[in-house]
């Protein structure tokens, strides 16, 4: 009893957890501990040394996030991307881009679509991208001003193409820098600025959006920053030397027109298309039009002084191989020998060397595309015949003419979607009427017949068979826009957009020619919030900076400025234009008169103020923010009149409709409500919204509600049905304001993703 | 089953490797519960937090072939702190410039300090670590433990349970119960110090 009575020392402890006590021994040890508290902790302290063992293990209960956590579907999505990823690496091994002169091979998948990539680039071909600083985040290569360099995408002739991360916008872009050898050669530099200022002049949604031509300001490294595309060059797609189908020869090629018709309505020659050069989108499968590099404006003649022989051979024009003057008509041959081998799967001209093809294109008439591939219609085959004829005066006369045509042979392989129809400038259209093209006309006029009817009916039947419009409204994108566009707003005759940016600047577009008119510092925070007087030519912006102004639109001068005691986001006009609402951080209400300028009254509210408005009638004013509550005041005295309770998160805005008694409000997880402001109550809390809702608006007639939502997507929900009707999507981040056109059927969504977009709506309308 | 060091490569050599989805999968499994409770730590939501979950596993996927052992000298659990330090510190920019609070500029000032300091963030990413080879530990240890040893163990260290109601449970002495306790906490500290040197050298198994 005494033996066991006794405390074993550390060393016969720790020699019992290693099993090197004798059976006696650990016997008789192990009974002193089963009465022995202290000896049971100095066992554990001894056994747990410097880790914490126990505390560790007792959380490990707690170790796994829950079932329900997003976590388990981020898990899932990131394993199948790796799963995919192991496929595609089998066959090839290394993925390495072609050869050629692409700027984009394979440039798909970044984020969305990469599985932890591996970088090829990095390992197979030694990149020398010693122009790039070194990075402090070591997920990138290395930095180039204030763009991360996630990735090598591709080389081109004159440059590599790298994956970049803008961290001034926080967006990932294309970056393609000139060639070191290049970046001496003062031509080579011209032309790949040229590129970018081409580009830049282009917004089309069937061409790669250029943003910026930059120069690294140390040492002069030249460098184009522009839109990243998800997806693959049609070249990629013809590597097989397989036809496709004819419908997706008719849409590629009709993708492809219509954004030629964009380049081409400015005067500019692309020069170089060729399946390299044709990016599809893998998401929507939409054509983008890329790399310009060779584009020049058709007056300009210096850079064809230099003999440098410009241009692929194989989808090269007649005059181009011959050295003459490249015009419009020489990209519509270029784009037939694109068709011709998506047709047959053998490009129209063939011959061992470059001189030998440029012979053949010269001299040779290949045979009719249906004549190899039955499956090619007469209308199809005679389309790409006519656009291979040697004289370009044979040839279509205009990009935006074959982009119709061939809408027309699209809509014989079904009912397409409005999606599939590429926007082309009204004023293009219109200049079919007249004359088609000097040749042979009678097909392109009886396309162009069937091809309005076709598409009528089309939309017809689209609109019959989906409730849901569908996600893909034809929309025209007003750029580049330094940063988030926190709002937008329609001037009254509906011609000019005033956009307003995160970098404090307003920019003021005309809607019709998508330029920039106007572009100015309004706020020395970012702009929260921008508004066109009814009447007057005057234009209110709020900001950051605690700052209301208005804005004399002849000039862009202030007339008027009013300062908040906090962050202004919501601002509206009275009705009839006399005075305004502002609301700010610390959650003061004003009005003011906008030609005494003074205060008329303000109220102080819980909770900073996101959104303000005037109702119809100019007697009440509501406010929403912070506090989840909708309240409404008199306009004259601010004395509350309603508060209205149902929302189960921030409200980020609120609208009056433009008759009756309707109040709209929006806001955090899908919340979209309709109240009445004379009783108080909740009329309508519309389901559908893909997370939280950022912006609001009526329709003219208040029949329809239009939001904004983070994820992206615009939507038009029919209040008597009390549903939605239509989804516009297009931008790739939140869109944070809606806008309406008072004089049509338009409207602006600005977003996150530094762009405004331009809905055309009517024929949602009736 | 038993694989011997010298014929199982690194899982850090073979996550360099895309096409090894296995490798990946036990990254994965290893890294992503201990990332998102780091990253809930910080105050984010679930939803916020998986996302950014997938930020940093996508960062590590783009640049593990570019994870050099000799130069970044505080080893690959130090590489995947600045990384998802980064990844949070967009995340509270991205939130600030949207909605600017008080707490997320904290929170941002914080991630923004200098790294290497004892500070309260690399003490939880510590912390978070140790759960997670804890984790691991466990599931290595638990085959190579006689069945009733590592039962009493979990009976009583993980769940909580008296040492004599164990004891009863099991059919064997109180002492015992204790005693089994012991031995197995001290071979997962043993499996505990041996993953991290492993991690410290390089080697991620």
């Amino acid at each position: 009893m005494n033996v066991i009575d006794q405390c074993p020392n550390p060393v016969e402890l720790s020699e019992l957890i290693q099993y090197e006590l004798s059976e006696a021994d650990t016997d008789r040890v192990t009974q002193h501990i089963q009465n022995c508290t202290t000896c049971q902790q100095k066992l554990q302290t001894i056994a747990s040394g410097d880790v914490p063992v126990e505390e560790l293990v007792q959380e490990l209960k707690e170790q796994n996030p829950e079932g329900g956590s997003a976590f388990w579907a981020t898990i899932e999505r990131l394993s199948d991307e790796v799963r995919s990823q192991q496929t595609i690496n089998l066959p090839g091994g290394s993925q390495a881009s072609s050869a050629d002169t692409s700027s984009f091979n394979n440039a798909g998948k970044h984020d969305s679509a990469t599985p932890p990539p591996h970088i090829p680039a990095s390992t197979n071909q030694p990149e020398d991208l010693s122009f790039l600083e070194p990075s402090d985040d070591p997920a990138y290569h290395g930095k180039l001003q204030h763009f991360q360099i996630a990735r090598v995408i591709g080389r081109g002739g004159m440059g590599v193409v790298l994956e970049g991360f803008d961290t001034h916008l926080q967006r990932s872009v294309a970056i393609k820098v000139l060639n070191a050898q290049y970046q001496q050669n003062d031509l080579a530099r011209q032309r790949f600025c040229r590129e970018g200022r081409a580009a830049a002049a282009i917004s089309h949604e069937h061409v790669v959006q250029m943003f910026q031509v930059a120069k690294a300001n140390d040492d002069g490294i030249a460098y184009l920053v522009m839109q990243l595309i998800e997806g693959e060059t049609l070249e990629n797609r013809l590597r097989e030397g397989q036809s496709l189908p004819p419908n997706e020869v008719a849409r590629i090629g009709m993708q492809t027109a219509a954004g030629l018709s964009a380049a081409h309505k400015r005067g500019m020659v692309h020069r170089d298309i060729k399946p390299a050069n044709i990016m599809i989108e893998s998401e929507t499968n939409r054509v983008k039009l890329t790399d310009f590099g060779l584009a020049r404006t058709a007056d300009d003649v210096k850079l064809t002084k230099t003999g440098m022989v410009t241009g692929t051979p194989l989808y090269m024009s007649p005059e181009q191989s011959v050295g003459e003057e490249a015009d419009e008509r020489s990209d519509l041959f270029s784009l037939g020998a694109v068709m011709y081998e998506m047709a047959t799967g053998v490009p129209p001209f063939q011959a061992p060397s470059a001189l030998g093809v440029m012979q053949r294109i010269v001299n040779h008439h290949p045979e009719p595309p249906h004549k190899i591939n039955p499956s090619v219609t007469r209308p199809l085959s005679d389309l790409i015949m006519s656009l291979l004829e040697k004289s370009a005066d044979d040839r279509p006369e205009s990009a935006a003419e074959v982009a119709t045509a061939l809408a027309s042979i699209v809509s014989e392989y079904g009912p397409i979607s409005p999606l599939q129809v590429p926007s082309i400038a009204a004023s293009e259209v219109k200049k079919l009427s007249g004359s088609y093209r000097r040749g042979e006309r009678r097909w392109a006029i009886a396309a162009w017949v069937t091809a309005a009817l076709a598409i009528m009916v089309a939309l017809a039947s689209f609109m019959v068979m989906r409730p849901d419009l569908g996600d893909d409204f034809p929309s025209v994108v007003l750029p580049d826009n330094p940063g988030t566009v926190w709002a937008s707003d329609f001037s009254p005759d509906g011609g000019s957009i005033a956009s307003a940016v995160e970098d404090g600047s307003v920019r003021i577009w005309d809607v019709g020619t998508q330029t920039l008119k106007k572009s100015f510092n309004a706020h020395r925070d970012l702009v929260w919030s921008v508004a066109y007087h009814p009447t007057r030519p005057m234009l209110m912006t709020s900001g950051g900076d605690a700052m209301i102004k208005l804005w004399d639109t002849k000039n862009y001068e202030v007339a008027r400025e009013w300062k908040a005691t906090s962050s202004v986001r919501g601002v509206a006009f009275s009705p009839d234009g006399n005075r305004i609402v502002a609301g700010d951080r610390d959650g003061v209400l004003h009005v003011w008169d906008i030609d005494s300028g003074d205060e008329v009254a303000s109220v102080e509210t819980p909770g900073s103020i996101l959104g303000v408005d005037y109702s119809a009638d100019g007697r009440l004013v509501a406010s929403v923010g912070h506090d989840k509550v909708v309240r409404l005041f008199d306009a004259e005295t601010l004395e509350e009149r309603q508060s209205m309770s149902g929302h189960d998160g921030v409200i980020y805005n609120v609208r009056f409709a433009p008759t009756g008694p309707l109040v709209a409000t929006v806001g955090w997880n899908k919340n979209v409500r309709v109240w009445n402001s004379e009783t108080g109550t909740e009329v309508l809390n519309l389901e559908g919204s893909e997370g939280d809702v950022w912006s609001v608006s009526f329709c003219t007639d208040a029949s329809h509600l239009i939001t904004g939502e983070q994820m992206g997507a615009a939507r038009v929900w029919n209040l008597a049905a009390g549903k939605p009707v239509a989804t516009l999507r297009g931008h790739s981040s939140a869109v944070y304001n809606v806008a309406l056109n008072p004089a049509s059927h338009h409207i602006a969504t600005s977003s996150r993703d530094g762009t405004v977009r331009v809905w055309d709506m009517s024929c949602v309308a009736k | 089953m038993t694989e011997t060091p010298l014929t199982r490569a690194t899982l850090l050599l073979r996550l360099r490797d895309a096409a090894d989805s296995e490798a990946w999968g036990e990254f994965l499994r290893d890294y992503g519960p201990m990332l998102y409770r780091f990253i809930r730590s910080r105050g984010l939501q679930d939803a916020d937090a998986a996302d950014v979950v997938q930020d940093v596993l996508r960062s590590v996927g783009a640049a593990i072939g570019r994870f050099d052992y000799e130069r970044d000298k505080g080893g690959f659990r130090a590489w995947l702190f600045t990384i998802t330090r980064n990844k949070l510190a967009t995340y509270y920019e991205k939130r600030i410039r949207a909605n600017p609070t008080a707490g997320d500029t904290a929170e941002l000032d914080l991630l923004n300090q200098e790294p290497g300091g004892k500070d309260e963030l690399a003490e939880s990413w510590e912390r978070e670590h140790q759960r997670q080879v804890a984790a691991k530990a466990m599931r290595l240890v638990e085959p190579k433990t006689e069945p009733k040893t590592w039962k009493a163990f979990t009976m009583t260290a993980v769940n909580g349970m008296p040492a004599d109601e164990v004891a009863a449970q099991l059919g064997m002495s109180k002492g015992a119960v204790y005693v089994s306790k012991s031995r197995v906490t001290a071979k997962l500290r043993d499996e505990v110090n041996r993953i991290i040197a492993d991690e410290d050298a390089g080697e991620l198994n």
